[in-house]
């Protein structure tokens, strides 16, 4: 039991330090070393010489630079016009389902998603057009935020990812297999999202009011030149995954290099937009490879207390049925994502979950998109939800009414981890298509 | 200009030179990669230093962005009680929360500086064909510490000043 109270103590020393305000990579070092420190009396020296050179291993991981260059192009595309081009691309297609316009937030942020690897970039770019203009047609409002609070978090699902290639690098599996692994449920769950709103404006149609007269044949054609852009983006990042050409690290650069290619031909890539983005990517990556840094000294901390064995033990002896256990970590997932964002809570959560789960016979890559739905969730539950924050400053609406909007697409992303449990097939089928068992 | 204001100046100086580096190393491995990329697919060759040298930028770019990064209040806090707190304590407890910060930080650099000295001494360098001596790499990542440790005493020095004010947030 002396385990298990370490693994209490940790847990306190975790909120004392985040919940006192504690920058959080800074936090996991100072929770690190205070645990080896106080809880198995590990000099201080030792403690540095360990962490020292496992910082510098840490930042100097190759293949972390996709971070920053897929962070880089979703920076340099939300200072180009493919917000507004999406938009007006998907509109015509949308004219004749039940919601129409209201489809835009959802098939957009897909698309979006496709190319970015992050759900801020994603809720941002598309929302910082589509709101304004579905506010304008007098289109329900708490349906607009909440289908681009759902849809917006498709960044981390649908390939590229920042999540997958976190949990890639920390995980030990395949980033290109993630990737394929997020595609037919990031489809999915854009499909159920999709669903609802037809449900919604079929049942009360004034919701989606119709405004705009039927597209013409003409209309139809210049969306899709208008979705052209993005399309293309697409088929670079992608194709050049798939097709063998460049590893999901290096597609980053392809990405990057085609994306600021396209700004150039559309004469928007001036020199304060590429500076601009520059910086933000920058910053961003900062911030996500810091906390990977302490992350991993946190994690080798765990391993010298023993608490990853320890819990996984201690669960074990509880005999859960493995769809006991997944309810387990899908509620400790849902706690964790109510405080903390989607890196920290699965570089934090891993060294304890990772073994349990590989013990109780789940394919590690299933567990991945397991991971990154909770992930998708934690950005929309209050009171520390980074999209319902974009929407928040998108809307200027009050953070509780941004959440009750989200609501539904929550209960939407549970109904869609029950599905990938019950048919985790979802996940791996085109994996195993494209890479074999 | 007062010693605090000096000072202050200094710390944003130094840490946008740094971040000016970092935008460059960004811009460094996209060349990089892309450089392979070509090479690897149009003429079965290699820079045969891609692994190492972009790795090395991604490390160099995260520790020398530390501080502008930090400046500009963009890495994660849970700031729940932070916003509940009014004058003083609120001041009080983001000044704890930048000492704490301060202090791992220097306990981090103290042992960075050990390995630099010791592979500066012994003229270490890595196991690849390109030999890159480590403690460049080292001083780097030290360099990055040191100019954010700066930062937090400008930061500690700008709370006590002027009170601790909400921040922005910022997610992935």
């Amino acid at each position: 039991m002396e385990s298990l109270y370490i693994a209490f103590a940790i847990l306190i020393l975790i909120v004392t330090f985040l919940g006192l305000g504690v920058w959080v990579f800074a936090a996991l070092l100072l929770v690190s070393t205070a645990g080896l420190a106080l809880l198995i009396d590990m000099p201080l020296f030792r403690i540095g010489t360990i962490m020292g050179p496992l910082a510098l291993r840490s930042a100097t991981g190759w293949e972390l630079s996709a971070i920053p260059m897929f962070v880089w192009m979703g920076e340099i595309m939300l200072r180009t016009d493919i917000s507004d081009r999406l938009f007006r691309g998907l509109a015509p297609f949308t004219h004749h389902l039940p919601g129409r316009l209201l489809h835009t937030n959802v098939i957009g942020s897909a698309l979006f998603a496709a190319v970015s690897g992050s759900s801020a970039a994603t809720t941002t770019t598309v929302g910082k057009i589509t709101i304004a203009e579905l506010s304008r047609r007098g289109y329900s409002m708490p349906l607009a935020i909440g289908t681009l609070a759902g849809a917006g978090s498709l960044g981390l699902l649908i390939p590229p990812s920042v999540v997958m290639i976190v949990y890639g690098v920390l995980a030990e599996v395949s980033i290109s297999r993630l990737f394929a692994a997020g595609v037919v449920p990031g489809v999915m769950l854009a499909g159920l999202y999709g669903t609802y709103v037809l449900i919604a404006a079929l049942m009360r149609p004034e919701v989606a009011p119709s405004t705009e007269a039927a597209p013409r044949l003409r209309d139809l054609a210049r969306g899709a030149v208008d979705l052209f852009p993005i399309g293309a983006l697409i088929f670079v990042v992608l194709g050049a995954i798939y097709s063998g050409i460049a590893t999901p690290s290096e597609a980053a650069a392809v990405g990057v290099v085609a994306t600021l290619l396209l700004s150039a031909l559309t004469r928007q890539l001036s020199w304060r937009a590429f500076r601009d983005s520059l910086r933000a990517a920058v910053h961003t990556s900062c911030m996500i490879a810091m906390i990977l840094i302490a992350a991993a000294f946190l994690s080798t901390a765990m391993g010298f207390l023993h608490v990853p064995q320890d819990v996984a033990r201690a669960i074990s002896g509880l005999n859960l049925s493995p769809g006991q256990l997944i309810l387990v970590l899908a509620v400790f997932y849902i706690l964790l994502g109510m405080f903390l964002e989607g890196v920290s809570i699965t570089v934090m959560s891993l060294p304890i979950t990772l073994p349990l789960v590989l013990a109780a016979g789940f394919d590690p890559i299933w567990f991945g998109i397991f991971l990154v739905i909770m992930v998708e969730m934690a950005q929309i539950t209050p009171p520390i939800g980074f999209n319902l924050f974009i929407l928040q400053s998108l809307t200027g609406r009050s953070i509780m009414s941004v959440a009750l909007a989200a609501l539904p697409f929550f209960a939407i992303m549970c109904l869609s981890v029950l599905i990938l449990f019950l048919f985790p097939t979802i996940a791996l089928w085109l994996p195993t298509l494209l890479f074999g068992s | 200009m007062r010693p605090v204001s000096a000072f202050q100046r200094l710390s944003h100086l130094a840490g946008s030179a740094a971040m000016g580096v970092s935008m460059l190393l960004l811009v460094y491995m996209v060349l990089h990669v892309t450089l392979e990329i070509v090479l690897r697919a149009g003429f079965a060759s290699s820079t045969y230093s891609m692994d190492e040298y972009v790795g090395y930028a991604v490390g160099a770019m995260t520790f020398l962005s530390l501080a502008d990064t930090f400046r500009q209040r963009r890495h994660i806090r849970v700031n729940l009680l932070l916003t509940h707190l009014r004058g003083k304590v609120a001041t009080a407890c983001d000044a704890l929360c930048i000492l704490l910060t301060f202090g791992i930080t220097a306990f981090l650099a103290r042992f960075i500086w050990r390995m630099l000295a010791r592979d500066f001494e012994r003229g270490a360098v890595s196991p690849t064909l390109n030999q890159t001596p480590l403690w460049l790499v080292d001083g780097v990542i030290f360099l990055g510490l040191v100019l954010f440790m700066i930062q937090l005493a400008a930061s500690l020095m700008d709370t006590l000043q002027h009170g601790y004010t909400a921040e922005d947030s910022r997610g992935d």
